[in-house]
């Protein structure tokens, strides 16, 4: 119980020091379940976004599943721009660190990904950073991406939500190369 | 029949030449594509999510042998040094940095295949090192040195290490963001290293 409660004061230290300092060092070295439980209480904004992405980049790196869903929730969180993209030096890092860490996570969080695009409270952005989710999870194989999720969409009992899925359909087709293109459009039942 | 175990190796080579496109074969093109806005690498003004800016896109290429080799293959980029100017001015220096791509723009598979064609034992890292959105006339200037090399996922580096540079001038204009040629020897990308000055030290 005392344990329970050092451990709850000591995380909200790490909450409000993060909130107010951009202090990450308490996030460091935890552990994945308090790193998720750190995401799962902090509303994201210019005070604390670099201690969220510091969080998302771990959990990723990590490959930590149960963090899936909190991960899914943060899809639309845009990272501050690094000390290079500040100076004005290209770089070909995405703005969105959960779209990475769901990729590292791999299919596994594809099951939440998918009802973040069906669902009508995600944001457009997350829901353009969820369908980027499902086709780089497929990038060794992107016609099948398509026609995962065209079977999804089949799926999909609603007609908000099939519209949503439909549109995702659409916007899934720029995952794929020139040569993948036909197959994909195939897949997506968008060939004639 | 005896089984003999070889080592695995990789032979890194860089592909940025002018009038050439991402391999069909990198699973990483389209990712590519959305952040430059074109598939060709060489001298490249930025569309795509980047917005702008000027930008050398390279491919590096990992042949790996046995080229039959199943296993995933990780590339890794390093910055030595990373000078910045506007102008003639300074105004950056960073030293000794990880610059390993996002696995979005790797291929670390060598055997997979893309668009109809398969790696048999080749993988990719894609980037576009550059200079950003800055639409104020100056000239901006990048000159970068990079270290390049293949592992396996735990650690073991397997290829020699690949130094290569990057340098470039970029303003923008009223036709948009244009490569400057004011210095000798400017824009180019290649392998070894480079002067770091803003002349790159022709004067």
């Amino acid at each position: 119980m005392r344990g329970n409660t050092i451990a709850s004061f000591t995380l909200l230290l790490s909450v409000m020091g993060s909130l107010y300092g951009q202090d990450c060092v308490d996030l460091e070295n935890a552990p994945s379940e308090r790193l998720v439980s750190f995401l799962e209480r902090i509303v994201p904004n210019d005070q604390n976004s670099k201690c969220v992405t510091f969080a998302i980049k771990a959990l990723g790196d990590r490959q930590f599943k149960p963090a899936v869903g909190v991960l899914t929730r943060l899809l639309d969180f845009r990272r501050p721009p690094s000390e290079e993209e500040r100076a004005g030096v290209v770089t070909l890092h995405t703005f969105y660190p959960a779209t990475t860490a769901l990729e590292q996570i791999g299919r596994s969080s594809l099951p939440l990904v998918l009802k973040a695009i069906k669902s009508s409270s995600t944001s457009a952005k997350a829901r353009e950073n969820a369908v980027d989710v499902w086709m780089e999870t497929y990038k060794y194989n992107r016609p099948e991406g398509v026609a995962s999720l065209k079977r999804a969409a089949t799926e999909a009992s609603e007609s908000s939500a099939k519209e949503r899925m439909d549109w995702a359909l659409s916007y899934a087709l720029r995952w794929c190369g020139p040569g993948d293109m036909p197959k994909c459009k195939r897949a997506a039942g968008m060939d004639n | 029949m005896a089984h003999i175990r070889v080592p695995v190796r990789v032979a890194l080579s860089q592909r940025a030449s002018p009038n050439t496109t991402v391999s069909p074969d990198d699973a990483a093109g389209p990712t590519y594509q959305g952040f430059t806005g074109t598939l060709n690498v060489g001298l490249i003004q930025d569309t795509g999510s980047l917005g702008g800016g000027c930008s050398i896109g390279n491919e590096m290429v990992g042949k790996v042998t046995p080229s039959k080799y199943t296993g995933n293959i990780m590339l890794h980029r390093w910055k030595t040094i990373r000078s910045s100017y506007q102008n003639q001015t300074l105004t950056a220096n960073v030293t000794n940095q990880d610059d390993t791509s996002d696995t979005s723009l790797e291929d670390n598979d060598p055997q997979s295949c893309s668009n109809g064609v398969c790696s048999q034992g080749t993988v990719y890292d894609l980037d576009a090192p550059g200079t950003g959105v800055y639409p104020d006339g100056l000239i901006h200037r990048y000159r970068a040195n990079f270290i390049e090399w293949a592992s396996l996922p735990n650690g073991k580096i397997i290829s020699p290490y690949y130094f290569f540079y990057v340098r470039l001038s970029c303003q923008y204009t009223t036709s948009g963001y244009q490569f400057v040629n004011d210095i000798l020897f400017d824009n180019m990308i290649g392998s070894g290293t480079t002067f770091t000055s803003w002349n790159l030290g022709n004067y």
